[in-house]
């Protein structure tokens, strides 16, 4: 309950804001976002395998979006082309995973 | 104060991540859309600015034309010997510098790019580059051209041969492929010290393997336009005036 609260209350600060991000900082939220979307899809894995602590889904959100900016930033900075690749096939892989995951568990096939 | 472990804080944290992401989510949904509509508006000003400028060189060059006539009927419509006489001169100057259209025979060298885009073969080795067309030109010199002019632009003293992104720039204009480059002088010579110049040769190879376009064509009259830009020079002033 109070999650989908929260998740309507977020999509409602986005929507009713209208917040924009800086184009210099554009290219990092992107990658903070696809790392954030991981943590949660991998809570609601946890959840329905009930190993789920909020502890872990906390900082794992938090810890993971944040180093997948700074990753990309510092990649950048080094000379590293296309660092966003690195982070989009690590977290698509690991949302692929939890997503096939939760449909076993759901749908048991 | 809510404690760590309290249950609160169990219930709370785990529904305000979440909340955390559909504002992320949100706030990068606008970032890209605002981000690509500035990308789109901006295409489309400069666009704008390009095709007004082109409007407006070319209002000016017609303006220029008619201004030249107008010179050319008041001079002509004077008639004492000398003056004739300094006309006489006046067109011999004129053709070797390029500012009036010289007609003759000659030899049409024909560029074009690839026609397949084949992604396997370096976007350049499958485009007429700059270098290309410069070596061309000269090999024509070379060859006793007397009057060179690619796509209609006739090259004088001051022009440059050069790339533009995906473009070639002669005389400051934008020319695409094909590129056709008159020359007029002796054909039969021009083309036989032309073709056995480097660059022909080159070229012959090029259009078997990165299939570039290459032919040489020998109409009965090659036509070269005059040079329409300015020739006004503002810094080089003749020395030892006779």
């Amino acid at each position: 309950m109070l999650v989908v609260l929260s998740l309507l209350v977020g999509i409602g600060l986005g929507v009713g804001l209208h917040p924009v991000v800086p184009p210099s900082w554009a290219p990092y939220l992107p990658m903070a976002v696809m790392a954030a979307l991981d943590s949660v899809f991998g809570g609601l894995r946890a959840r329905f395998e009930g190993t789920f602590n909020d502890r872990v889904f906390v900082i794992s959100f938090l810890s993971n979006a944040i180093l997948a900016a700074l990753l990309v930033w510092a990649g950048t900075r080094l000379g590293v082309q296309e660092m966003e690749i690195a982070v989009v096939v690590v977290f698509g892989v690991r949302i692929f995973q939890n997503l096939a995951a939760i449909r076993r568990i759901l749908f048991h096939a | 104060m809510i404690k760590r472990n309290s249950p609160t804080a169990r219930a709370i944290a785990p529904a305000l991540v979440v909340g955390l992401l559909a504002f992320l989510l949100t706030v990068d949904l606008n970032t890209q859309n605002s981000a690509s509509k500035i990308n789109a508006t901006r295409r489309s000003e400069l666009a704008a600015i390009v095709a007004e400028r082109q409007k407006s060189t070319a209002a000016l060059e017609s303006r220029l034309a008619q201004l030249r006539a107008q010179v050319a009927a008041i001079a002509a419509s004077a008639g004492s010997a000398t003056l004739r006489n300094l006309q006489g001169t006046m067109a011999g100057i004129e053709a070797a510098s390029g500012s009036t259209a010289v007609s003759g025979p000659g030899i049409v060298v024909r560029l074009a790019d690839a026609a397949s885009t084949d992604q396997s073969v370096n976007q350049q080795d499958s485009r007429i580059q700059d270098v290309d067309l410069q070596e061309v030109v000269n090999a024509l010199w070379d060859a006793g051209a007397e009057a060179v002019a690619i796509n209609g632009q006739r090259l004088v003293s001051t022009s440059a041969i050069r790339n533009a992104g995906s473009a070639v720039l002669v005389n400051f204009r934008v020319l695409t492929s094909p590129y056709l480059v008159d020359a007029i002088g002796d054909p039969s010579a021009m083309r036989a010290s032309f073709e056995a110049s480097t660059i022909a040769r080159h070229f012959k190879t090029w259009e078997q393997v990165y299939g570039l376009g290459f032919s040489i064509e020998q109409p009965s009259t090659v036509q070269v336009p005059a040079y329409t830009g300015s020739v006004r020079f503002r810094y080089a002033q003749i020395q030892n005036a006779r």
